[in-house]
């Protein structure tokens, strides 16, 4: 990199970073994922339903003891309960005074009765359900005669084994990624990707219908401008990309400190399938970047040929069609398990960074092929920089009142030329 | 310093720039006319290194221009080329750094030239605030912030009252003192007049004049005579040699054909007792322009 691409490029990554809109977006940010990643313990701090503590009346109708289940289900550790319950087997008449007292009994009929003053919260009442459910299948077994075993095997699903013997290793987490790509993945690609190439877009087109576009090439050949910009776009990409990580560590940092003050928390252990999130969030990185620089090239050369705001709010639509378009496959493509479609527009470039990840994650296609469409995608961007330079450098001066899609197809000629 | 041999530009069919060769030497102000269309910018646009000429080479400095020689050319274009959302200070330093200077020599040489143009609190304004003749004075000195040694300026005076116009001239002429080749585009002939020693006037990419200013005006054959008195206008008007005769500000200008035909004239007036001006002038870089430019078209 020469000293003026270099000068370019941290000029345009400072009028980025510099800017009050991104230092308020980022604030923003942190603020929201720091919130999200703490969202229970804030509800907790409000305070609610779930620090009262209640008092529950059990009794049934059957010969054998099932107290002894109904509570150890709700307070043996079975359950994690929000509240605080103390448990009676005893019958009692609730009366209107009665607050937080749950009056629960069950009917030989093995149909049950719940009874409160007050409209009881979800994780009590489920808890009261369960434990009811309990003990409808303890004596439903013990009039069948089912050993605890038999219990067991009734109440555990088939085990299976999945096994894709032409893939390397579909698992059940491809599956669950799979299932939430569009909304995990996909969307935050696609606003990503729409934001960076906005920014090359509206700088170039900026710098030329301002005029300083003569100035700026005066100084600098059209092919270091436009390197600069897409070094500066994706370095500015980055930057953003390990600000919000590092936003997602300082919420989860906070959230290490609350449950220091014991406030319960949820945890879903994802420390099995470790490798297989990783390989996939290093092929959306990867897919990532390669389709920033190719979805920047091709605005940089549409924003050159721009020289009004109609002009590029028209010369940039086939380009957000086409991001459209990528964005509904890679939405919809999971709900076609297997779709040849999908398959298909994997394979073009323009679509491979919302598609691949989807399709990788649910066994439909293999690393090889990964690798495959990764390389096309290699070759068809470098093809789209050596055709792109020469229009944009007949475009960038281009001042003439043509239509802007005349102006390009005359740019395109002329660069052949 | 600036030489441009047999230049020609082509957009297609059209060809914007004809053969055209001159020469700018360091301390020269040379003069580039023409009416619009005429293929100024485009010869801009070449010397500058935006444009490629299909024929012939641009010089400077004995070697062909190319972007390792452009940080000492300093450029002044018609329109405004102001990134209106900077401040005065980061649009000056952007331009600058292109230049190769370093941000310390920028703001350094930026605070003095916004002091010399009487403007120094302007300097972390933003670009969008100012008036239209504050923008022309910062892009003016965007384009000097550097100290070049060739400078182009493409209508330099458009949108600056009479006392900045003095205060823009006062710099050029200090650029031209310290030896900097200037290339100077105007439609105000007076200005023309009054900066440059040399010039060409272009029609349709074509030069159809050049050389220096003096001595154009010595070779053009039609000439003023400027007389103050009361004159018989028909009998002057009707003297071989007069093409016209005009009164202004209660004198009188006979436009002759040639000088030698100013004897003619002043026989015609002779015996006229309050003749009090008798002057055989040059004629105008405006009248030559128009002349040329006519003549040209027809």
């Amino acid at each position: 990199m020469n000293k003026k691409q270099w000068f370019l490029t941290t000029f345009s990554l400072k009028r980025k970073i510099f800017k009050k809109s991104f230092v308020v977006s980022n604030i923003i940010l942190l603020i929201l994922i720091s919130l999200a990643a703490n969202i229970d313990s804030i509800i907790r701090s409000f305070g609610g339903d779930f620090e009262e503590a209640y008092t529950i009346y059990y009794t049934d109708e059957f010969d054998q003891a099932t107290y002894s289940t109904f509570e150890q289900t709700l307070d043996g550790g079975f359950i994690e309960l929000e509240n605080e319950v103390t448990i009676y087997n005893e019958s009692y008449e609730i009366t209107e005074e009665d607050s937080n007292v749950v009056v629960v009994h069950f009917k030989d009929s093995l149909e049950a009765t719940i009874t409160s003053n007050q409209l009881i919260g979800t994780a009590l009442y489920n808890g009261i359900t369960t434990a009811l459910d309990g003990i409808k299948l303890q004596i439903t077994a013990a009039e069948l005669n089912l050993t605890p075993e038999d219990i067991v095997n009734l109440q555990t699903g088939v085990p299976i084994e999945r096994v894709v013997l032409e893939d390397e290793g579909s698992t059940e987490i491809q599956g669950l990624i799979q299932e939430g790509m569009g909304v995990i993945i996909v969307m935050p690609l696609f606003f990503g990707l729409i934001m960076i190439i906005q920014m090359i877009g509206l700088e170039i087109f900026d710098e030329k219908s301002t005029k300083s576009m003569e100035v700026i090439m005066s100084n600098v050949d059209p092919k270091t401008h436009l390197k600069a910009k897409i070094i500066a776009a994706n370095l500015f990409s980055l930057i953003q990309f390990a600000l919000i990580v590092s936003y997602g560590l300082f919420g989860a940092g906070l959230r290490g400190v609350a449950s220091r003050m014991s406030i319960p928390q949820v945890n879903f252990d994802l420390s099995s399938y470790a490798s297989e999130i990783s390989s996939i969030i290093i092929l959306v990185v990867v897919l990532y970047f390669i389709t920033n620089f190719l979805y920047s090239m091709v605005m940089a050369i549409l924003a050159s040929t721009a020289n009004e705001v109609d002009d590029y709010q028209k010369i940039i639509s086939p380009l957000m069609i086409l991001m459209v378009v990528g964005f509904y496959t890679a939405i919809f493509s999971p709900l076609f398990d297997g779709a040849t479609f999908a398959k298909i527009m994997a394979f073009i470039p323009f679509f491979s960074l919302m598609i691949v990840p989807g399709l990788y994650a649910g066994g439909n296609i293999s690393l090889g092929l990964v690798m495959v469409i990764i390389g096309i995608m290699l070759l068809f961007t470098y093809l789209i920089y050596r055709i792109g330079v020469p229009i944009y450098k007949q475009s960038v001066l281009d001042y003439s009142t043509d239509n802007v899609f005349k102006r390009l197809i005359s740019n395109i000629k002329r660069a052949r030329e | 310093m600036l030489r441009l041999e047999n230049v020609t530009k082509k957009y297609g069919e059209l060809v914007a720039v004809d053969g055209l060769s001159f020469e700018v030497k360091p301390g020269e102000i040379f003069g580039l006319l023409g009416l619009n269309g005429a293929g100024k910018t485009t010869t801009f646009r070449m010397i500058l290194n935006l444009f490629q000429p299909n024929e012939g080479t641009v010089y400077y400095n004995g070697e062909v221009m190319d972007y390792n020689q452009s940080e000492t050319v300093g450029f002044l274009s018609e329109e405004r080329s102001l990134l209106t959302k900077m401040t005065v200070k980061d649009q000056v330093i952007y331009y600058g750094r292109l230049k190769g200077k370093s941000e310390e020599e920028i703001v350094k040489s930026l605070k003095y030239w916004l002091e010399r143009f009487n403007v120094p609190e302007y300097e972390n304004k933003k670009i969008k605030e100012l008036s239209k003749g504050n923008q022309q004075k910062i892009q003016f000195i965007s384009a000097i912030v550097h100290d070049p040694k060739l400078l182009i300026l493409d209508e330099p005076f458009s949108g600056l009252d009479p006392i900045n116009v003095e205060l823009f001239k006062e710099v050029i002429l200090e650029f031209k003192q310290k030896g900097a080749a200037i290339i100077f585009s105007s439609h105000r002939m007076e200005h023309v007049e009054l900066f440059c020693e040399k010039l060409v006037i272009l029609v349709k990419g074509k030069n159809i004049l050049d050389g220096y200013i003096k001595d154009i005006k010595e070779s053009y054959a039609k000439q003023n005579i400027l007389i103050r008195g009361s004159i018989d206008v028909d009998k002057v008007r009707n003297t071989k040699g007069v093409i016209d005769v005009v009164r202004h500000n209660g004198e009188f200008e006979v436009k002759i054909e040639n000088k030698d035909y100013a004897k003619n004239v002043y026989d015609a007036i002779r015996g006229t007792d309050d003749i009090s001006l008798f002057d055989v002038r040059l004629p105008s870089l405006n009248e030559i322009f128009i002349d040329k430019v006519g003549e040209s078209y027809e």
